[in-house]
């Protein structure tokens, strides 16, 4: 090999080397906007991940059905009654609702903002044991952006992280990244609702004053201070309290309502126009 | 023609990553199947292929992941290449030198990694990698190369040769 090539050959590893520690450097950030190399890949997959995905829910959900023939009978019944006692539930709720509605107009309260929901696919999971992100079919040709919140029938699934046109990945909210505005039920005090940076599966609940008061037992929802989070919605129940050194303050370990290992399909809240 | 078939083996390798082993409760953790391709393909075709192979693989990984973009293709082109080398040196036709193989790229792969993340500033949940992955993720990498090994070593033969053919039919 030529002295002139050897030369080469070093200044394009160098050049690739420093390329590369660039990127890793832009993208150990959170940052507003995909790449479009990413975009791409991530459209152009998301056919064949969301056939994947419906294979082997197909497949696990009739090997899950072979086992349990049994107690589906019995399980229906318990349904029908549980149906029975929702409904009734229902309707008590929308006379407070309408009730609630009345009284706020009189004390001339600012409305509260109204969301649609959009009916999401899961169709992929975060492919490393590091980071504890899904993607849904859902993009931005639906309207849906960054920071978006993201619901299962339970409660809070998390946050829309990145877009691309016909897909979205959704941070959950038992990564160690995830920050969501949380509140006391019962007393209204706030705090900041983490994920667990060790992932064990629970959330950390962080005052955000001195002040806040908490139980085991106690459940957690979601603060409504930020734009994309309405009040009220359910995260979790607190498990355990462990105060901080000198007892000045606490961290609380929150159960998620949701069981995050069996999401199939997920809502993502739009705001309505005003 | 390869080069192409190589391409969709990762494509493939990436969405059955991200949908089947994801989406079923019987893995506790997700097995690294690109890890596990890097790993036998380098074994089996040598240091440069696995540099090239790696790469690829570990850059497709990373615009799935979205964080860190460029660590794992420098990691599993590393992983690649090591292992390549070594392949040179040790008798491949049988189950043990590939089952170690992957083991110990696991463990290298995920040493890399968090030494990486820790490079850039980021935190590395060392106890939740100790505790809960490395173990499980050691012994479905293993399963995995020892269903898969063999398999491909025929297909990586049948590939090159459609690849002459080609080749000379043009």
């Amino acid at each position: 090999m030529s002295r002139k090539v050897r030369r080469l050959r070093v200044i394009v590893i160098l050049i690739m080397v420093v390329a590369i520690a660039g990127s890793i450097h832009f993208t150990s950030r959170s940052r507003p906007q995909l790449t479009t190399a990413e975009q791409a890949i991530r459209d152009l997959m998301s056919p064949l991940q969301t056939l994947f995905m419906r294979i082997s829910q197909t497949v696990h959900a009739f090997l899950n059905s072979l086992g349990q023939i049994g107690s589906l009978q019995q399980e229906n019944a318990r349904l029908k009654a549980e149906v029975l006692e929702l409904e009734r539930q229902l309707y008590e709720m929308a006379e407070y609702k309408r009730e609630n509605e009345w009284l706020r107009e009189a004390l001339e309260f600012k409305k509260q903002e109204s969301y649609q929901m959009l009916v999401c696919e899961v169709i992929g999971r975060s492919p490393t044991n590091l980071f504890n992100t899904i993607t849904i079919n859902r993009g931005s040709n639906n309207g849906v952006t960054q920071g978006m919140a993201v619901m299962s029938g339970n409660g809070v699934v998390g946050t829309v992280q990145s877009v691309t046109a016909t897909t979205a990945t959704v941070i959950l909210a038992t990564d160690a990244r995830s920050a969501i505005g949380g509140m006391v039920q019962h007393s209204g005090d706030l705090v900041l609702v983490e994920g667990d940076p060790e992932y064990s599966g629970m959330l950390l609940a962080k005052p955000l004053s001195k002040d806040v008061q908490l139980q085991v037992g106690d459940v957690m929802v979601t603060s409504g201070l930020s734009q994309y989070f309405p009040k009220g919605l359910p995260i979790g129940k607190v498990v355990e309290i462990v105060p901080s050194r000198y007892h000045l303050s606490f961290t609380a370990y929150i159960q998620p309502f949701v069981d995050f290992s069996r999401l199939e399909y997920v809502f993502i809240l739009l705001r309505e126009p005003k | 023609m390869a080069a192409l078939i190589f391409t969709v083996i990762i494509i493939l390798a990436l969405v059955v990553q991200t949908t089947i082993f994801t989406a079923w409760p019987l893995f506790v953790v997700v097995p690294d199947l690109i890890l596990v391709l890097v790993v036998l393909f380098s074994l089996i075709n040598g240091p440069g292929f696995g540099a090239k192979f790696g790469f690829l693989a570990g850059l497709g990984l990373d615009l799935f992941v979205g964080e860190m973009i460029g660590l794992h293709a420098l990691t599993k082109m590393v992983i690649g290449a090591a292992v390549g080398l070594l392949a040179l040196r040790f008798y491949k036709e049988n189950y043990i030198v590939p089952l170690i193989s992957v083991l110990v790229a696991t463990l290298a792969d995920q040493l890399l990694y968090g030494l990486g993340m820790a490079f850039f500033g980021v935190a590395v949940p060392v106890r939740y990698l100790l505790e809960q992955v490395l173990l499980p993720l050691l012994l479905y990498n293993g399963i995995l190369s020892l269903l898969l090994y063999v398999r491909l070593y025929y297909f990586n033969k049948r590939v090159f040769y459609w690849d002459e053919i080609f080749r000379r039919s043009r």
